[in-house]
Formats: C-alpha cells, sequence, structure tokens
C-alpha cells in the first residue's frame, strides 16, 4: 500500500514540477540582476542575463538606442553622445555609467561613454538603466539617465569562452572570457580586442575616417567579503570630421587609455569601497586647411594634447532599520586632478598654463524610508555635494527627493518630486570661471498594472531646468530662460516561457524658451525575444522622429543564434534596413560665417556579422 | 546599494521574493533526491550555501526528512564531498568540488549564467537508477 502510495506521489510530483521547469524558473527568479526586486524599485528597465544572451549585443550602442526619450547620437568626432548639438559642450553628467555601482567617469569634462559606448561589452551579466532625474536611489548627483552595468560573476560562469567575430567592411572582434567559483571565492577575467571598421565616408576628397581599434582587460576576484575589480581599456580612434574651419582632416584621432581599481568590502548592510580611476587620452588633429587661430601663433592647422586625468573614491555607507523605519547614511570623498600637456600647435610645444587642475567634493547622503502600512512607503532623501576647486570658484548642492509608493498584487502606483543641481564641469569652468549651477526641478509618476503574463506601465515626468549651460555669442554662458520637458512613456511587456515581447512607444516635448524653440520627439521600440525549434532569436525595431529636425528613421536589428554541444553560431544583423536616422555634421569658418556641411550621416551604421563561440 | 531604498516595502517583496526562491530551490532538491532514492521517507543532509534556506521547505514535506549528519541520511547535498564517508549519494553543490570528485552522484553549480545539473553517468549504472528520458541531458 505505502509502494502505492508513494508511486502515486512521486508521479503527480514530478508532473507538476519538471527539474527542465524548475531550473528555467530558477533562471530567471535567481538572474543576478534581482529583475523581481528591482522592478518595484524605480523608473528603471533592466536587460537581464537571459537577454543579453540572446541579443547578442556588439556594444552599449544597441542598449542606448533602445531607451526612451534619448535618441543614439554621436559628436563630430565620431564619440558616442546622445545629447550631441553642434559647438555645444559635452554635459557628462546627462548620463552617468556605472560599473558594478562604481561610477565611471573623466573628471575634466567628458563622458566615459565615449570612449566607452562603442565597444563590445561581453563582459556584461546584466544591465540597469534609470531614468527621468528622480528615479536613482540615495545620494547621487543627479542624472537624465544612469546606466548602471555589472560584470559576471565567476560563480555564476564556472566556464571559459573563446569567442570570435567577423563583419562586413573587415569588421573583427575576439574576445575571451573566464570564470570559476562558489559563493565565497571566485574569479572572472575578459580580454576583449576590437578591431572596428566603420563606415567611412569622402567629402572634398577628404577621408573621414571612424575605425576603432581596442583591447580591453577586466578582472574580478572574490573572497568572501572582499572584491577586487580591476578594468584597463586602451584604443584609437579616428575622429571623423574633428574640428577646424572647415571639413578637411588629415587623419585626425584619440588614442586612450582608461585604467580602474576598485576594492570594495561588504557585510551585512555596510558597504565600503575605494577606488582609483586614471586616464590618458592623446589628442591630434590635423587639417588641410585651418583648425584654429592662436594670438601667439596665428593661424594653425595642426594642434596635439595629452589629457591626464584621476580620480581616487572613497565611500561608506550603512543602513538602519527601526519597526517600520529605515535610515540609509552614506559618505563619499573624491579627489580628482587632470591636466593638459604637451600641447603642440603647428608641431611646436606651446606653454598654456591651465591654472584649475584639482578638484575636492564631498557628498553627503541620508535617506530615509516609512512603511504606513503593508502597501504604502514614502521615501525622503536629501544629499549635500560639496565641490572645492582649486584656483577657481567652489559650488556647492543641495538635493531633495520625496516620493511615494502604493504597491499591491495588482497594480503599482510611484511618484517622487526631485531638487537638485547640475555643476559645471572642469572644461567648462576653463571657458568661464563664473558659471553658476544649473538647477533642476522635476515630478513624475508611474501606474504599473500586473498582469499573469507581465506588465503595463504608464510613466510621465516633467523636468524644469533654470540656467542652462551654453555657448552664444557671449560664449560659454548660463541661459537666462529655462528649458521644459515633459515626457511620457507606455511600456508593455509580455513573458510567454522563453518568449518575450516588448512594446514601449514614447514622446518627448522640449520648449527651449531662450531660443524660443519648441520640438516634439517620438520613439517606438519594439522587441521580440522568440525561440523556434532549436534556434533563438532575437529582433528589434526602433523607430524615431524629430518633429523639428523633420528627422526620422526605422532600424531593425536581428539575432538568430543556435547551440551545438560546447559550440554556439550566431548571426547578428544591425540596421538592416539601412533606414536609420542619420545625423547632418558642420564646421564653420568665423572669417568667413560660411558652413561647411556633410549631410546623412550614419551613426549606426548597417552591420552583419557572424559570431562563433566556445566554451570549454 | 541600491536595493536599500525603500527598504521595508521590498522587505515584503523580498520576503516573497525569497520565500519563493528558496521554494523552488527546495523543489529541485526533491526532485533530485525521488529520483536517486527510491523508498520513503528520504533521509536528507544539506549543508551546501546555496540550499541551506530550503531546509524549512523541506521539513514541511511528508516524504522528507532533515538530518544533521551526512552518516544518517539517503541523500547529502554537500559543498565540499565529506571525508570518511563510503556508500553514500552524494550530492555535490560546487563545480570546483565536482571535479575533484567525479565519483560524486551528481553536481548543481551554475554555469554561463544558468544553473546545471549533472547526473553523474557512472554512478547511475553502478547503481542502477534510473532516469527519465526527458533528463537524458544531464547525465554526464
Amino acid at each position: 500500500m505505502k509502494k502505492i502510495l508513494l508511486t502515486a506521489f512521486l508521479f503527480t510530483f514530478l508532473l507538476a514540477s519538471n527539474l527542465n521547469n524548475l531550473l528555467n524558473k530558477l533562471s530567471i527568479k535567481d538572474d543576478l540582476s534581482n529583475k523581481t526586486k528591482k522592478e518595484n524599485a524605480g523608473y528603471v528597465i533592466v536587460y537581464t542575463r537571459q537577454d543579453l544572451d540572446r541579443m547578442k549585443i556588439l556594444s552599449l550602442k544597441e542598449i542606448l538606442q533602445r531607451i526612451p526619450f534619448i535618441r543614439y547620437d554621436e559628436n563630430n568626432f565620431a564619440l558616442t553622445d546622445p545629447f550631441y548639438a553642434p559647438y555645444q559642450l559635452n554635459n557628462p553628467t546627462y548620463i552617468r555609467f556605472y560599473l558594478n555601482d562604481i561610477e565611471l567617469n573623466l573628471p575634466y569634462g567628458s563622458n566615459i561613454l565615449q570612449l566607452l559606448g562603442q565597444l563590445d561589452v561581453k563582459y556584461i551579466d546584466h544591465i540597469e538603466i534609470y531614468m527621468g532625474l528622480p528615479s536613482f536611489e540615495v545620494s547621487p548627483k543627479p542624472s537624465m539617465t544612469v546606466i548602471k552595468i555589472y560584470t559576471k560573476k565567476g560563480y555564476r560562469e564556472n566556464n571559459s569562452i573563446i569567442e570570435t567575430l567577423f563583419g562586413n567592411r573587415g569588421l573583427n572582434e575576439e574576445y575571451f572570457t573566464s570564470g570559476y567559483g562558489d559563493e565565497t571565492k571566485s574569479y572572472f577575467l575578459y580580454f576583449g580586442n576590437d578591431n572596428i571598421k566603420r563606415k567611412n565616408y569622402t567629402h572634398n576628397n577628404f577621408s573621414l575616417k571612424r575605425n576603432i581599434f581596442s583591447k580591453s582587460f577586466l578582472g574580478n576576484i572574490q573572497y568572501k567579503n572582499f572584491e577586487i575589480l580591476i578594468y584597463r581599456n586602451q584604443g584609437k580612434k579616428d575622429t571623423f570630421i574633428a574640428d577646424g574651419f572647415k571639413i578637411s582632416p588629415l587623419n585626425p584621432y584619440i588614442k586612450h587609455f582608461y585604467n580602474l581599481i576598485n576594492i570594495e568590502y561588504k557585510k551585512g548592510s555596510l558597504k565600503i569601497e575605494s577606488n582609483y580611476q586614471f586616464s590618458n587620452i592623446f589628442y591630434y588633429n590635423k587639417n588641410a586647411y585651418i583648425i584654429n587661430y592662436n594670438p601667439l601663433i596665428g593661424f594653425y592647422n595642426q594642434h596635439s594634447l595629452h589629457l591626464h586625468e584621476k580620480t581616487i573614491n572613497f565611500k561608506i555607507s550603512k543602513k538602519f532599520i527601526f519597526n517600520t523605519n529605515t535610515l540609509f547614511l552614506e559618505f563619499l570623498t573624491k579627489n580628482d586632478k587632470f591636466n593638459i600637456e604637451n600641447e603642440k600647435i603647428n608641431n611646436k610645444p606651446v606653454n598654456i598654463k591651465y591654472l584649475f587642475t584639482k578638484r575636492h567634493s564631498n557628498i553627503y547622503g541620508v535617506e530615509y524610508t516609512k512603511t504606513i502600512n503593508q502597501k504604502n512607503l514614502i521615501n525622503i532623501s536629501y544629499t549635500k555635494l560639496i565641490q572645492i576647486n582649486k584656483n577657481t570658484k567652489n559650488y556647492s548642492s543641495n538635493i531633495y527627493r520625496i516620493g511615494y509608493i502604493h504597491n499591491n498584487n495588482n497594480y503599482i502606483f510611484k511618484s517622487f518630486i526631485f531638487k537638485g543641481d547640475f555643476l559645471p564641469t572642469p572644461l567648462m569652468l576653463n571657458y568661464n570661471s563664473n558659471l553658476n549651477k544649473v538647477k533642476t526641478f522635476a515630478y513624475s509618476f508611474k501606474i504599473k498594472k500586473l498582469d499573469k503574463y507581465g506588465f503595463t506601465s504608464l510613466l510621465f515626468g516633467h523636468t524644469n531646468i533654470k540656467n542652462f549651460i551654453a555657448f552664444t555669442k557671449n560664449g560659454l554662458v548660463n541661459l537666462k530662460k529655462e528649458n521644459n520637458y515633459d515626457s511620457i512613456s507606455i511600456r508593455k511587456e509580455i513573458n510567454l516561457y522563453k518568449d518575450k515581447i516588448i512594446i514601449n512607444p514614447w514622446r518627448l516635448w522640449a520648449n527651449y524658451k531662450s531660443y524660443n524653440i519648441k520640438n516634439i520627439q517620438d520613439g517606438i521600440i519594439f522587441s521580440l525575444f522568440k525561440t523556434i525549434n532549436s534556434f533563438n532569436t532575437y529582433s528589434s525595431l526602433v523607430f524615431y522622429k524629430n518633429h523639428k529636425q523633420n528627422n526620422e528613421g526605422i532600424n531593425l536589428d536581428l539575432t538568430i543564434s543556435k547551440s551545438y554541444k560546447n559550440f554556439e553560431i550566431y548571426f547578428k544583423g544591425i540596421n538592416l534596413l539601412n533606414k536609420d536616422v542619420t545625423t547632418d555634421y558642420y564646421l564653420i569658418n568665423p572669417l568667413t560665417n560660411k558652413k561647411d556641411i556633410i549631410k546623412n550621416i550614419d551613426v549606426n551604421e548597417r552591420i552583419i556579422a557572424i559570431g562563433v563561440s566556445c566554451e570549454f | 546599494m541600491r536595493v536599500l531604498r525603500y527598504l521595508l516595502i521590498f522587505i515584503i517583496a523580498t520576503f516573497i521574493y525569497a520565500e519563493d526562491i528558496n521554494k523552488l530551490k527546495a523543489e529541485i532538491i526533491e526532485n533530485i533526491s525521488m529520483l536517486y532514492i527510491k523508498k520513503y521517507p528520504i533521509y536528507i543532509f544539506i549543508n551546501s550555501n546555496y540550499f541551506n534556506k530550503t531546509k524549512k521547505y523541506l521539513q514541511k514535506n511528508y516524504y522528507f526528512k532533515m538530518v544533521n549528519n551526512c552518516d544518517k541520511a539517503n541523500i547529502c547535498f554537500v559543498d565540499n564531498y565529506p571525508k570518511n564517508i563510503k556508500g553514500k549519494t552524494i550530492f555535490l553543490t560546487s563545480y570546483f568540488s565536482y571535479l575533484k570528485h567525479k565519483n560524486a552522484a551528481g553536481a548543481f553549480f551554475w554555469q554561463k549564467g544558468r544553473p546545471t545539473i549533472i547526473f553523474n553517468k557512472h554512478f547511475i549504472i553502478t547503481h542502477h537508477i534510473k532516469i527519465p528520458k526527458e533528463y537524458e541531458d544531464f547525465v554526464e
């Protein structure tokens, strides 16, 4: 009788919970991104390991194209810059970039995405994208968008992979990853070699190149409560039309290396980390025509320099819980150094003294969270940022945020009010040392309706920016009138076992009062992850339209992959329709006020590639 | 530290999440145990960083009994292969341990970002264990 009962039990049990199903469920629930929790956290989009494995992204460019309210773009040096506007400085605070919760930065005034945005990222486990000013956690410096990437962990890999990829125009990339260990001790290593042959152009017989050669290393060692992360990237980039009075480049380029070393200790809610980042960028520009004018030398057509940047960070944070109250404290201290050396004009050394070469910042963050009951929560955070600049004026900033979240089984409602400042970069202060901080105010809400197969969400945000920094006839100044942005995004996600569908239309209304310009930008992001027999497929269509510029485009990406034993082969197509949105570039000759324009440049040119990986 | 925000609401979310995940892990232990041990109750010993929190779910099930010693168990789920123990069904939960002890009954570990189960072919043959067809891919 017992045997019959046991057999019956086993039969029904095994039917109900097949090991294959359980492993699938576990791989989703125990994903390192903790997506289940993150989706409740803020205005966040998560690309999980499962998503990235199927997308086979070649670079972060593909992720940037799929963030609502952003259009992927590149500047006149062919460097990643989604907010590119001709003759305006890049503002690195608009998009902040984190690697394993460490903010990567080039303190002088560039954005790290300019160096890394187009490179291979096979070391990534998952990506979190926080949208909108108030969406990020305690004690941040404000940012329109925060991209956080997390590296693979040895204890989740337990393998070594060698991979190669070949594409049109001679594109070729090689990577090696190796990671082993368990949850107490593990390591992960990554080596990457990128030879990115981009679509180049010719203008008035001048060759405009955008090729990239790059080598990267990432090492991560974890032992009990300690973790060490080392990252290095070095490379050379052809800088397209670069700079000058006319488009007449003679093979300009930048060479760079960037290094990061981070040590982290984590025990319970206590986290202590310290990191050192240093980079060296060699900029070389030569034009057939004039580049610029120097009072001592006159007009010149060759310019080169080394930009050295260093950052040392120390951060400590701890959380305290008292019944239904939580207090989170964070302190960060940061030293930045930057210097321009070996500057040459027309191959002659010039001795320009830059006085502003050091900056010290302290950030104090406190966040209080009160749970009113099981469904309602309020959250108040305050951050104080003090910036001490050598030989130029100091800044301080107060950042406030109040949030309310209602969460039940069927829907989640979130609302935030935010007030804070963007501080000018050292590069901006070298143009104008009297710049005021940029003041921001934002409010937003999101309603998310959960259903059996996923969710539907509606996000609305309003952002007001005062003292916006821009070049005008009077040089680099704070604009007197404000900018207003209203944004709306509707996102629908359907999860069906291994398949997933994402539909995300969005609209952004911008009102630039100083220029008396109103603009509307529209976008639709559609992605489909589907398994067909033994093939994994990913297809994605991104539509973008800028009403004012009358510029629109559609981008179709496709990935098909198949595994066989230890091998995987995949086809990757980017901008297959060759109809993605393009950018016009120009340089102005200030002597004649004549514009030299090159139109319809593909920033996301068509790529067709085949990759093979071998696991051992 | 980003998770620490909105903490209390997430205590609830985390609790539900944690419950789910450990329940899932417990179901994996139950499935594997029933494949290897054909009598009940099945005595299980667990000493594994990844599976330790599944014990409370397994204790609730009439067909499984938790024991404090691998000696007393029918099947042991452990990170490290126990010394001086012979004739037991040892299921390893660490990739490194499995590499060192190929005589284990099988192993669970994460590989390439996914959970992986291996049933040791030699152990299965010598112990006359029947593995269902749908799990043949796990046999190595």
